[in-house]
């Protein structure tokens, strides 16, 4: 049982800082002040002190990294729902293609801050795709690195953000620009995945949609992307939901409002921790709290001449930012190994086949690869009971399958129409029904 | 009960091909694959002929409700009700000599064929790392039949009769015969000596179990699937037509109807685009069709049981014989019997059709309230059934209904004759499954149960405290590279230890050896003699 919380993976960059243990000391009080126990999650426990010393139980629910959303709404087609999340999206011109409309980031006297953009990948896995000038994919980064983690070095130790900055990019550290890693003036952002909160991000904060991050996937950047959300949403999830107590989707996610229905992440997430509740165990996440890539499927890639490719697993994804045993992987490059020749030529990513097309987006690869996150569980959590819904799920009769969250006593529109406006407006006027548990997932500043 | 019609369509059953949604599950079943020639006229008058030959949803579904009454009412089969039926089906390169508008077709499996996607299958490859075609009697690259014509008869004679006829239509017509293998239920190979009980595979297990409800309503406003489990309005869940059969949206089967929702499984989905709408998977003229998986799949029994015996001796636990482990790895007993109904020893009751599908994986599967296994304490997660059907436990792709997206509607049967116990090794004999799927994606339900969680060492899903994985599918699936496979069991109480079961020193790798096979559709009715047959 560690006494601290550690930094995902259990990486040490803090240990190149300026001052290391101050690194730790602040991310410690961080992950505590999320983790820490509520009288509103009576089966919450912080793994750093849990109820009893006997070994807890270990799950590790499983999902995969291409938005769900987005095969959805493209016919469960994966290289239609690839390419509609390839690219970053600019604040304030949405709907994305996941029909999340982003509202613009704002300067202090109103007017739209441009610029700012973030990439509509929500399943805590993105990626951007390396192309050579011909356009064909070289190579594919991916991460799942919160932007918590990397705000607090930009907030504690600006040096070392330069450094690593510098390393990641591959550009070097004198190549980075300092001002850019850092908002030019005081700006607002309304955040519907902090419940429309109104975000202020001052002159000189970090700026988390820096030019080198969206260009090198350096940490998450969707707005639902955070660590702050995994553990709300696991918080939430420890608790019992309507009466009876909900026990599938999309009514226990919709009755929770821990997460986004529509994703493969949250409710897999939410559900698992649930289910664990609801055998009476206290849960938590796992120290080192984090989300991770667990695999890749090998089996899904062929060779230009539909040949499987021996140890792709092993050599053509290759983790880049890992815990020490490698277990815990934050991210990862997705290439062709030096010396494989294609006509005489390096092959490249694009030379590749992913279920027999093609490899021509990032996200092609991002549907093989499996991500988890790890939750632990003791038994004997006192009884609790169950809390209200506050949603009951409706259907979207204009894209089939899109839940959409209905308060409960609101019946379901026969047509629902102005899908992603209705979800922003729901999500902003709901009371979260537990303050508590809540206020932890909505951002992480 | 009032049915949603968005979610039970009208089927149309004088159009569809019968064995599609009904099944013709015969004892006796030919498959004929022919090669069209280079003159059109005489491969539409081919193709004319068959249409006239195909037996629609309409013509089997009384047929069959006739005959199961009768076994009902006398618990026999009845002699004289008796029936011959035939499906059609046509590659990619089969429909494009006959339409330009095949080229509406876009799924990629399907255009290019079994032999591309046998590498992602993870089929044996040889020494130049491709796959080893060598034991294909049908379907590699240069085999592929254009045409696939099954024809199945409660009478063997029959059937050598109906597919003689079509075969000389074929040869009048000049169009190549290059595949035709006969099919029997492994009763038929009983005698005085061996009785060999219907319905099972080469390794002596009941085969087609489970198979999904499918949604739907005729014409005449009866149900397609026959419903005796109540539904429960206020739950959003699964609805089962019985105990663990769960309804499937008939789109997940046959083009032009609602898909089954992954997240919502009583919410109607949108067909698979056709004809003009943005992101058209094939042309107006394949509603009512469906795509044909066919998999000729030689079982080496001989090879299997060895297996099996290495590995029981080498755990060596009192209470796990051979049988038992083979059940275990199965998931059912010879009996078919559930393995989660009967632990420890085969339970021909718990194979009662009431009884045979009566169980979970999940702990919290109300409202069916059935004997469960969360842990895989009783039945393996590693279990062919659990691998491709994970019921109520939820998996890779989210929660338990997500899964009802993989189904498919299993149509094959035994191919040579069984092992007669007692006798000696006959592994030389060519004995096997012609498996035979219909789904409306290729990709999306049979490739996705062989790749994705057959041929995995941790999916669909590990259970809780189990960060590993736990193993294969040791039955078909495959591991392309050293073709080395293991899969782990646990034992109540002591759940957290983990026994491999593994082929490292197995003399023989695999016993599911692919031999052939190819990827078809099979049109409508009124497709096949309008489109393709005039």
């Amino acid at each position: 049982m560690p006494s601290t919380h550690t930094p995902p993976a259990n990486i040490k960059d803090f240990d190149r800082g300026t001052n290391p243990t101050s690194l730790y000391q602040e991310w410690d009080s961080w992950l505590a002040g999320q983790m820490a126990p509520s009288d509103d999650a009576p089966a919450w426990y912080e793994s750093t002190h849990p109820p009893k010393n006997s070994a807890p139980a270990t799950a590790a629910p499983p999902w995969q990294g291409l938005p769900r959303t987005a095969l959805l709404l493209n016919g469960n087609d994966v290289l239609s729902a690839a390419k509609a999340v390839e690219n970053p999206v600019e604040y304030g011109t949405g709907p994305d293609a996941l029909m999340v409309s982003q509202p613009p980031f704002l300067t202090s006297d109103g007017s739209r801050y441009p610029g700012v953009k973030y990439r509509p990948q929500d399943e805590y896995l993105e990626w951007v795709t390396l192309r050579d000038p011909d356009g064909v994919v070289r190579e594919i980064w991916f991460t799942c690195e919160g932007p918590e983690y990397w705000n607090l070095i930009a907030e504690e130790d600006r040096d070392l953000l330069l450094t690593l900055y510098g390393e990641i990019t591959g550009k070097g550290r004198s190549a980075i620009d300092p001002q850019k890693l850092y908002f030019p003036e005081t700006l607002t952002h309304v955040e519907p995945f902090a419940r429309g909160k109104t975000l202020t991000f001052h002159k000189d904060d970090y700026n988390p949609y820096n030019e080198y991050n969206i260009g090198a996937a350096i940490h998450l950047t969707q707005g639902a992307n955070t660590l702050g959300a995994e553990i709300g949403l696991a918080m939430a999830g420890s608790l019992l939901w309507g009466t009876p107590p909900k026990t599938s989707d999309p009514d226990l996610v919709c009755c929770a409002l821990y997460g986004e229905p529509n994703r493969f992440s949250d409710p897999t997430i939410g559900k698992e921790v649930n289910d664990l509740a609801r055998k009476g165990m206290y849960v938590t996440l796992r120290d080192p709290v984090g989300l991770y890539i667990a695999s890749i499927r090998p089996n899904d890639f062929t060779d230009w001449n539909d040949k499987p490719i021996p140890n792709l697993e092993t050599t053509y994804f290759i983790p880049l930012r890992k815990s020490e045993d490698g277990s815990l992987v934050l991210r990862a490059t997705f290439k062709v190994p030096d010396g494989v020749m294609k006509n005489g030529q390096q092959a490249r990513a694009g030379d590749l086949k992913y279920l027999g097309v093609p490899i021509s987006s990032g996200g092609q690869v991002a549907n093989a690869i499996t991500m988890h996150l790890f939750a632990e569980a003791l038994d004997g959590a006192p009884h609790q009971q169950p809390q209200k819904c506050g949603a009951h799920p409706c259907f979207d009769s204009t894209h089939p399958g899109y839940v959409i969250p209905t308060p409960i006593g609101t019946p379901c529109q026969p047509a629902q129409g102005a899908l992603a406006a209705h979800v922003v407006n729901v999500r902003a006027k709901m009371s979260a029904p537990l303050k508590g548990v809540y206020s932890r997932a909505v951002h992480y500043l | 009960m009032t049915l949603d019609p968005k979610l039970e369509p009208v089927l149309d059953w004088q159009d569809i091909q019968g064995n599609i949604l009904a099944g013709f599950n015969k004892d006796h079943q030919m498959l004929g694959g022919f090669r069209l020639g280079t003159d059109v006229f005489k491969n539409k008058s081919f193709v004319s002929f068959l249409s006239k030959r195909v037996t629609s949803l309409k013509e089997i579904v009384p047929h069959k409700a006739a005959r199961a009454n009768y076994l009902q009412q006398f618990g026999v089969e009845p002699e004289d009700l008796k029936a011959t039926w035939t499906a059609v089906a046509f590659s990619y390169k089969g429909l494009q000599a006959l339409t330009p508008e095949a080229s509406a077709f876009t799924d990629v499996e399907f255009r290019e064929g079994l032999p591309k996607s046998a590498s992602r299958l993870g089929d044996p490859l040889n020494s130049a790392g491709e796959t080893d075609f060598s034991e294909w009697v049908i379907g590699s690259p240069g085999n592929i039949p254009d045409v696939l014509v099954i024809v199945a008869a409660d009478d063997p004679e029959e059937l050598v009769e109906t597919f003689r006829v079509i075969r000389q239509s074929a040869e009048s017509l000049g169009i190549e015969k290059i595949y035709e293998e006969t099919g029997h239920d492994l009763s038929y190979y009983s005698d005085e000596q061996h009785l060999f009980p219907k319905g099972h595979e080469h390794f002596g297990f009941k085969d087609g179990v489970s198979q999904p409800g499918v949604r739907g309503v005729f014409p005449t406003g009866e149900s397609l699937t026959k419903r005796v489990e109540p539904v429960d309005p206020n739950d959003s869940g699964p609805e089962y037509a019985e105990k663990g059969k769960p309804l499937v949206c008939a789109g997940q089967f046959v083009l032009g109807y609602a898909q089954q929702i992954d997240y919502a499984a009583r919410q109607p989905g949108a067909p698979r685009p056709l004809g003009a709408q943005p992101n058209s998977v094939g042309p107006t003229w394949a509603a009512n069709g469906s795509f044909l998986v066919f998999r000729r799949l030689r079982q080496d029994v001989a090879g299997f049981y060895e297996f099996i015996a290495e590995n029981a001796s080498a755990i060596g636990r009192a209470d796990l014989a051979a049988g038992r482990l083979a059940a275990m790895l199965v998931g059912r007993w010879p009996s078919g019997a559930p393995i989660i109904r009967a632990s420890t020893h085969d339970d021909p009751h718990s194979a009662d059709p009431s009884l045979v599908n009566a169980f979970a994986y999940g702990d919290d599967n109300e409202p069916l309230n059935l004997p469960n296994d969360s842990e895989g304490l009783v039945c393996p997660v590693a279990a062919h059934i659990r691998k491709v059907n994970p019921r109520d436990g939820d998996t890779d792709i989210g929660q338990a209904s997500a899964a009802l997206t993989k189904r498919i509607l299993r149509r094959g049967i035994p191919y040579g004759p069984p092992v007669r116990p007692g006798m000696a090794d006959e592994s030389f004999v060519d004995r096997g499954l012609l498996f035979l799927s219909y789904q409306s994606s290729i990709a999306n339900q049979f490739e996705f149960l062989c790749s994705r969680w057959m041929n995995s060492a941790s999916l669909p899903r590990n259970p809780s405290n189990h960060l590993e994985g736990l193993g294969f599918d040791m039955i078909v699936g495959q591991q392309q590279f050293g073709r080395i496979r293991s899969a782990y069991l646990r034992f109540a109480p002591s759940g957290a230890i983990d026994i491999p079961v593994t082929n490292q020193s197995a003399n023989l790798k695999d016993w599911v050896i692919p031999t052939g096979g190819g990827y078809f559709f099979a049109p409508s009715i009124s497709a096949i003699s309008t489109i393709l047959g005039s």
